[in-house]
């Protein structure tokens, strides 16, 4: 905690007394938060399975100075650059090497701040650092990250792909990026998180998004995580919808010793709809927490949830769902459902999904279930002269298509199923 | 080709063959029949490898090799083949995924080259004529969604596919509507030929129009009855099963 304390004190006389006073007193407020409630552990109820301990005693440290690319790694990335993209560099944006779609307005989050008086109704208005401390940690250190705003009527043709990746020059560092997406009314497109690491140094990654959909938007919001082992992963979006918007969320999440994914989304308005769906393929020591929560506040909205874990080695899995049928929101259609395989005897999987229906009229069902390859059908394909360990793949892997499936055609399946097979081989060659 | 001696096998601690013995020589067509819970289907299983089968007794060997000495993908590598009963569901597994990897792992302990995907679906097609299959099932997941007809198809698919040695066929003919039998049934007997041998098991008689066998075995009771020629299985359906061994 005092490193953090610390590092705040700092931030405060240097660089960041000269912000707008609105900035300044949300980092307080959130600073203060943290500050009153610490980390959570695993006696708050959203956190019963997930001990982030581990976080809480790691002497994370701030990385200071701007964002350095050496010519090499620039020509690198250069020479990946495929569609539109925004680079991000141990959490921080790194224009030079971003090529920007024409018809958005994409701006370093630094210069939005004290530039653009739109940001202040939306930024921290979204994500709420009072009930998470991480949300609060990273609040505290606004600053980092980039401002999207999509004009009203635009669709954006290719998908817009936000890569961050990870090259920590020592053990230990935090990253905290934030980023905030404005689509304006009737606007679309396609977004992509992509987390990846340089090098097998262990970090933090703390990432706040805040997504605003105006009235009519249509967005889709892709998130690949693939971190290296050693890191821990922390994120959370939050998604607040106008009438008759559509947002659609799809997540792999592959990678990090410690994971923790939530999806806050809140129908505000009338007819707004979800589609929230994922996978997570852990093995080794790996923890990986899917959270979501649909909070359904205005009449005819609709939200769909579908994800998968499958757990190898020693890993774990959590899955918590919540769906909240506010007063007044009738005729709500909302449906749930967490599916897991358990590939080895020491894997494990908790799930929890909770519906919280305050209001008549309303269609509303969740599912939930933790299971094992079947016998039968491991049979049937080594009595066809498949090996067992490629009989259990297949399985797995057959268990996962249904997900992969509703992903739509396109560059983002072709690379989920492509890292569902490497994590597929991974978990495959220790069992 | 197979010669089972003296075999016991039990199921969770229920001894369901008591002493079977057979012996099926290359080319030949073996027609097991007999009434329900007779271990007709245990009897296909064990020699499949079906973990859940113990065997207490007996021998049984494959082209002169100890069969229990041999894991399930192992046999099926060296060449047999069991037609399910109840064909399993293998959701979001491609059918065509299936077949060329169950293909190419056999052809691969043959020692043959494995094909690629262009030769297998041109392979695959040529194979789809045997049991009249529509090209449809190919992008399907396994025996997902399939009726019962459809998945007895798609089971003789696989075998012509893979091309087996010893085909034991379970109870191919059950839950099959007139049309289908005939299909399935002409599938398998344009499977015959010298260098293979079938074991077919079945309940009833009228698959064996079809598929004539050159010998027909009652078993009952966990023990072959009575054995003898095309004839057998005529008289059966005549005079009941209580004919050959009073129940």
């Amino acid at each position: 905690m005092n490193q953090y304390i610390k590092a705040f004190e700092d931030l405060k006389r240097g660089a960041a007394s000269a912000d707008v006073p609105w900035v300044r007193r949300l980092r307080g407020e959130a600073m203060a938060s943290f500050i009153e409630k610490g980390f959570p552990t695993t006696r708050d109820e959203a956190w019963r399975y997930t001990d982030p301990t581990a976080i809480r005693d790691a002497a994370f440290i701030f990385e200071t100075g701007a964002a350095t690319l050496s010519q090499g790694q620039i020509e690198k990335l250069n020479r990946e650059r495929v569609g539109n993209r925004i680079m991000f560099l141990n959490g921080r944006y790194v224009r030079e090497v971003s090529s920007l779609p024409e018809n958005v307005e994409v701006v370093d989050l630094r210069k939005a701040l004290a530039t653009n008086p739109e940001i202040e109704m939306h930024c921290g208005a979204h994500a709420d650092f009072k009930q998470n401390a991480f949300v609060a940690l990273n609040t505290a250190f606004l600053g980092e990250g980039v401002l999207i705003r999509i004009p009203e009527g635009t669709v954006l043709e290719v998908p817009l792909r936000l890569v961050f990746v990870a090259d920590p020059a020592s053990e230990d560092s935090i990253f905290q990026p934030r980023v905030l997406i404005l689509a304006g009314k009737r606007s679309g497109g396609t977004l992509v998180e992509h987390y990846c690491a340089a090098n097998l140094k262990g970090y933090f990654t703390n990432i706040v998004s805040e997504i605003v959909l105006g009235e009519g938007a249509s967005f889709r919001h892709c998130k690949i995580q693939n971190e290296n082992a050693n890191a821990f992963h922390i994120a959370s979006t939050w998604v607040s919808q106008e009438k008759g918007s559509q947002f659609s969320s799809w997540a792999l999440s592959t990678g990090s010793r410690l994971m923790r994914n939530d999806c806050h989304v809140g129908l505000a308005k009338e007819e707004a709809s979800c589609v929230l769906s994922g996978l997570y393929l852990g093995d080794g020591d790996q923890h990986l927490d899917q959270h979501t929560f649909i909070d359904h506040r205005s009449p005819a909205g609709k939200s769909r949830q579908f994800f998968k874990g499958l757990m190898a080695g020693k890993s774990r899995g959590v899955f918590g769902g919540k769906v909240l049928v506010r007063q007044g929101a009738v005729q709500t259609d909302a449906m749930q459902t967490n599916k897991n395989l358990l590939l080895s005897d020491e894997a494990r999987v908790d799930t929890q999904p909770q519906l919280e229906i305050d209001t008549d009229d309303v269609k509303c069902s969740h599912g939930a279930a933790v299971g094992q390859l079947q016998e039968d059908a491991l049979f049937y394909l080594r009595a066809r002269g498949i090996g067992e360990r490629d009989a259990g793949r297949m399985l797995a892997r057959g268990f996962a298509q249904e997900v992969i499936d509703t992903a739509g055609e396109g560059l983002f399946k072709k690379e989920l199923e492509e890292l569902v097979s490497r994590k597929l081989e991974a978990q495959f060659s220790q069992s | 080709m197979l010669e089972i001696k003296n075999l016991h096998v039990s199921v969770e601690g229920v001894e369901i063959l008591k002493g079977i013995n057979l012996k099926v020589q290359a080319g030949e067509v073996h027609a097991i029949m007999g009434p329900n819970g007779s271990g007709k289907s245990t009897l296909t299983r064990v020699l499949a490898g079906h973990p859940a089968y113990v065997v207490t007794k007996g021998s049984v060997t494959y082209e002169g090799k100890d069969l229990f000495a041999l894991s399930i993908e192992e046999r099926a590598r060296q060449g047999i083949f069991l037609a399910f009963q109840y064909p399993i569901d293998i959701p979001g597994v491609n059918n065509t995924y299936f077949l060329k990897a169950a293909l190419n792992e056999i052809r691969k302990a043959r020692g043959l080259e494995e094909l690629d995907a262009m030769e297998f679906l041109e392979y695959l097609k040529e194979k789809m004529k045997t049991v009249e299959m529509d090209e449809s099932f190919l992008n399907r997941p396994v025996n997902e969604g399939f009726s019962g007809g459809e998945k007895k198809r798609n089971e003789i698919l696989q075998m012509a596919v893979l091309s087996p040695k010893l085909a034991i066929l379970d109870e191919t003919d059950s839950g099959l509507d007139i049309d289908a039998l005939k299909v399935v049934s002409e599938g398998v007997d344009r499977l015959r030929r010298p260098d293979r041998s079938i074991i077919l098991v079945t309940h009833y008689q009228r698959i064996l129009n079809y598929i004539v066998p050159d010998h027909v075995h009652v078993l009952m009771g966990g023990k072959i009855v009575k054995s003898g020629g095309k004839d057998l299985a005529l008289h059966l359906e005549e005079k009941g099963y209580e004919w050959v061994h009073p129940v």
